[in-house]
């Protein structure tokens, strides 16, 4: 290829170039935010914020003064959060960082009382907020030091619940083969409940015949940002009958381990009709959750 | 215009001379293959030419790096400004290792330079992330073009160009700043790194040419350098990796800083042998099982001698050397399996003192009845009461000893302020005779005081299972107790302890309800917490006497001392 021919190649990529630039920077400016659909607040995983507050505590602080600590505590989920503190934890040796009794836990004030803050609903789609603060009190640096990085964690505990329903097919009839009922889907995926803790599959075993009965285990994980601290089932129907579930390994309804990363909830219950239907399934879980975030300040002179 | 095009154009300029100069056939036209003499003496001399222009950035680098690293070791004007133009050079010593080719490509390796250097210089190393993020995506877009182009043949280029951007940090002491900064713990592998590389000589070494010299010979010797060093880099690098850095904001140092802090650290550390060479002595001695060990026995070995030597001031070779070597050498056994420690990087400014020698005002003719003057300088920030007790001696060839009288001084001087400097004058007790002499002036320095600090978490061992423990450790714990080992002030002497379970361990497990324990009887803890403690002297000089010792340490007991013997147990 000639060098004229090479100047002609390039001076027509240059503005094929500019563009493309352009179009990444312009793509890249003030994105708006879709308002989300209501249906759409119990379903994909969703967590309760907590953050320290822009600023406050500065990222500086100086020997023997006061400052403020400020915790912002957003409830994003697709349900209400009760039971809800915030403590402090870490560095707060009295050497460096003076915290009262008092200021080391608090509770937010909710619409609905303390420690309880509502979730998005269709009558309140944003959630809601609260901003707690801590008064502390900076002490001295050891001996002839410059400074000291402080690190300590604000930890937020909350009592929710999630709700997991589908409608999911049954067929006790599994040898028939021109059963013209509903298509069973022996393994299902899910994004989520709006919470935290989340059913991310369900796997449908039907022991076929007379007295025919169903088992439906459940994967349930802690897709959240926290730590799941307990689980407890509540209820579980199939249709409108009770379904017993208990979790595989404490073969209970209770999971009481503080390390909980992902489980397997098995229900089962007898079915009465013979013949493929459709019917919902439901599982109400109570648990508790520990969400913490970490700042580092520096204590100066 | 590349060595290829230079060489094509001689061939065709040749080749037109032949057409028409007397005697030319049109059907002797020179080829590449019965290329005549004058095109061949074109084209050796343009290779020539191209391979002496590769070497020459590289030769300048290696040089320079040298000067710099012996003669601007502290922070100077000078030494920053040639740091500047080393890594101006590199970029073009890089450029031209790059091989032949566009030299438009080639232009790439300034980029990251010219962005590196905007960033520092110009913005003064923001790392605000509304600037970051606007900066990046300039310097995105401009590689973008670049790349675009030179159809991708500029990246490899703009990938080099951060090489010397590297060096320069590195050089400039970065890794010596991020320890004080970020109170990292200085592992051997920052010692090394930062007492014993050269790193604009290393680069030079590396964009050497393949054929730096004629002689066949010669680039053999500097390709086995050049091995040499990368086997330097990989020695040097043995030491356990640089800690986790683990922290949330970045601190980005000037460069007159970055060069405080390198010498900041290099007066703190002990002296040592460089280690390359150590390691070098003990592989060709045999030593190949436990190098390490080795290393580390010729280190020690090495320091004592120069403890016995400079700070007690013997003769090496003599008995009372020996003793003294043997004596410390026993000392140091002992002190193997006490507790770690750490310098307290918060700490800048640590008390100290200097003693400086001005020669220039000695008395140079023995019969003159001037006195020496000695300097001596005292930093005491903390404004502690220090007494100053001088003296001198004069040591001759033959081994006679002179006492010195101390003017200026009525001894015992007490010093409360932050600073203190003052002028000794030594003079002779008696007449020193010709001939050469040593000095000594010695300044013991009483009611010293120096803290030293630990911390640890607290766990209850009862509650918590051992995965929760380890969550705990690793997600929580481990972001506030950043240093493991006691923090020392980098003064005259520290004092080194540890409390827990042993191995510098930063969580300690606490059983709750221990009186009433189901175990019966006092009951006891699961893990037993050690507390161990002793005493280094960190300074150029030696410890006379400690006058006591406390460890801080509220709401604990101890149950049993192991104790050197004739020692007090410390107070708790």
């Amino acid at each position: 290829m000639d060098l004229s021919k090479k100047r002609e190649m390039n001076r027509s990529l240059l503005p094929l170039t500019v563009l493309l630039v352009l179009t990444l920077f312009l793509s890249s400016c003030g994105s708006s935010v879709q308002p989300e659909p209501i249906q759409y607040f119990k379903e994909g995983v969703k967590d309760v914020k907590l953050s320290f507050f822009q600023n406050t505590p500065p990222k500086e602080i100086y020997e023997d003064s006061d400052f403020k600590i400020a915790v912002e505590l957003d409830n994003q989920l697709g349900y209400d959060i009760k039971e809800v503190s915030v403590a402090m934890a870490g560095d707060l040796d009295s050497r460096y960082l003076q915290l009262t009794d008092e200021e080391m836990e608090k509770r937010p004030e909710g619409s609905m009382g303390d420690g309880y803050l509502l979730g998005r609903s269709p009558t309140n789609p944003v959630g809601e907020r609260s901003i707690l603060e801590f008064s502390a009190h900076s002490g001295r640096l050891f001996e002839n030091s410059e400074r000291q990085e402080l690190g300590f964690f604000a930890k937020a505990s909350y009592a929710s619940e999630v709700l997991f329903l589908d409608t999911i097919c049954i067929n006790p009839n599994l040898y028939d083969v021109y059963d013209s009922g509903c298509k069973v889907d022996p393994q299902k995926s899910y994004t989520g409940q709006g919470a935290p803790l989340a059913v991310t599959k369900m796997e449908q075993v039907v022991s076929p015949g007379s007295g025919a009965e169903v088992e439906l285990r459940l994967t349930v994980k802690n897709k959240g940002k926290g730590r799941v601290k307990s689980i407890y089932v509540r209820s579980a129907k199939l249709g409108s009958s009770e379904v017993y579930c208990k979790f595989k390994g404490p073969d209970s309804r209770t999971w009481n381990v503080n390390t909980f990363d992902e489980a397997l909830l098995i229900c089962n219950t007898v079915l009465d009709q013979i013949s493929s239907y459709e019917t919902t399934f439901s599982v109400e879980m109570d648990y508790e959750y520990v969400l913490s975030s970490f700042k580092s300040i520096s204590l100066v002179k | 215009m590349g060595i290829w095009d230079k060489i094509k154009s001689g061939t065709s300029r040749a080749a037109r001379q032949n057409m028409t100069s007397s005697g030319a056939s049109p059907t002797m036209m020179p080829t590449l293959s019965k290329t005549p003499a004058a095109v061949k003496a074109v084209a050796v001399g343009t290779a020539a030419t191209a391979a002496a222009g590769m070497k020459i950035p590289a030769v300048v680098l290696i040089i320079g790096g040298l000067i710099k690293f012996s003669l601007f070791q502290g922070p100077s004007g000078a030494g920053l400004l040639l740091s500047i133009m080393l890594f101006v050079i590199s970029g073009y010593a890089l450029a031209q290792r790059l091989g032949p080719g566009d030299a438009k490509l080639k232009l790439g390796i300034f980029l990251p330079m010219i962005y590196f250097s905007v960033w520092y210089f110009l913005f003064k190393a923001n790392y605000d992330p509304s600037f970051l993020f606007y900066f990046i995506a300039i310097i995105a877009s401009v590689t973008l073009l670049f790349a675009v182009f030179t159809k991708g043949k500029g990246v490899v280029p703009e990938l080099v160009g951060f090489v010397p951007a590297i060096f320069l940090f590195l050089d400039l002491g970065m890794i010596p700043f991020l320890v004080q900064q970020l109170n990292l713990s200085l592992t051997p592998l920052m010692e090394n790194l930062i007492l014993w590389m050269p790193w604009w000589a290393l680069l030079g070494l590396f964009t050497l040419p393949e054929e730096v010299t004629d002689s066949p010979a010669w680039n053999k010797i500097i390709e086995i350098l050049k091995i040499v060093g990368i086997l330097y880099l990989v020695f040097v690098f043995i030491a356990p990796a640089v800690p986790n850095l683990g922290y949330n904001t970045s601190v980005i140092p000037g460069a007159a800083e970055l060069e405080e802090a390198q010498q900041n650290l290099r007066e703190k550390l002990p002296e040592g042998r460089n280690p390359f060479l150590v390691r070098m002595e003990c592989i060709f001695s045999g030593e190949i099982q436990d190098v390490e060990g080795c290393v580390k026995e010729k280190q020690l070995k090495y320091e004592i001698e120069k403890f016995c030597e400079d700070v007690e001031g013997y003769e090496p070779e003599t008995p009372e050397f020996d003793n003294c070597f043997y004596e410390e050498q026993e000392r140091r056994k002992s002190m193997t399996l006490l507790a770690g420690g750490t310098i307290d990087r918060t700490i800048t400014i640590p008390t100290a003192a200097e003693i400086v020698f001005h020669e220039e005002s000695f008395p140079q003719l023995f019969s003159d009845p001037s006195p020496f003057p000695v300097e001596f300088k005292l930093t005491n920030p903390r404004g502690l009461s220090i007494t100053i007790n001088p003296s001198c001696s004069f040591k001759g060839q033959d081994g006679t000893e002179v006492l010195g009288r101390i003017d200026g001084s009525y001894g015992n001087d007490v010093v409360e302020g932050e600073t203190y400097s003052t002028f000794y004058l030594c003079t002779p007790e008696e007449p020193l005779q010709e001939g050469r002499y040593t000095m000594t002036f010695q300044a013991d320095l009483l009611n010293l005081e120096t803290k030293s600090r630990l911390q640890r978490a607290f766990i209850n061992g009862d509650v918590l299972t051992q995965k929760e423990k380890e969550r705990l450790r690793n997600e929580e714990i481990s972001k506030v107790v950043k240093i493991a080992q006691s923090q020392v002030p980098a003064e005259f002497a520290g004092i080194y302890f540890d409390l827990g379970h042993g191995g510098d361990d930063i969580v300690i497990e606490y059983r709750e309800g221990l009186e009433s324990s189901a175990e019966g009887g006092e009951g006891f803890m699961k893990k037993p917490i050690l507390l161990r403690s002793y005493i280094k002297n960190i300074g150029r000089g030696k410890i006379v006497q400690v006058q006591g010792y406390f460890i801080d340490l509220p709401g604990f007991t101890p149950r049993k001392y192991f104790k050197e013997p004739g020692m007090d147990c410390p107070r708790i």
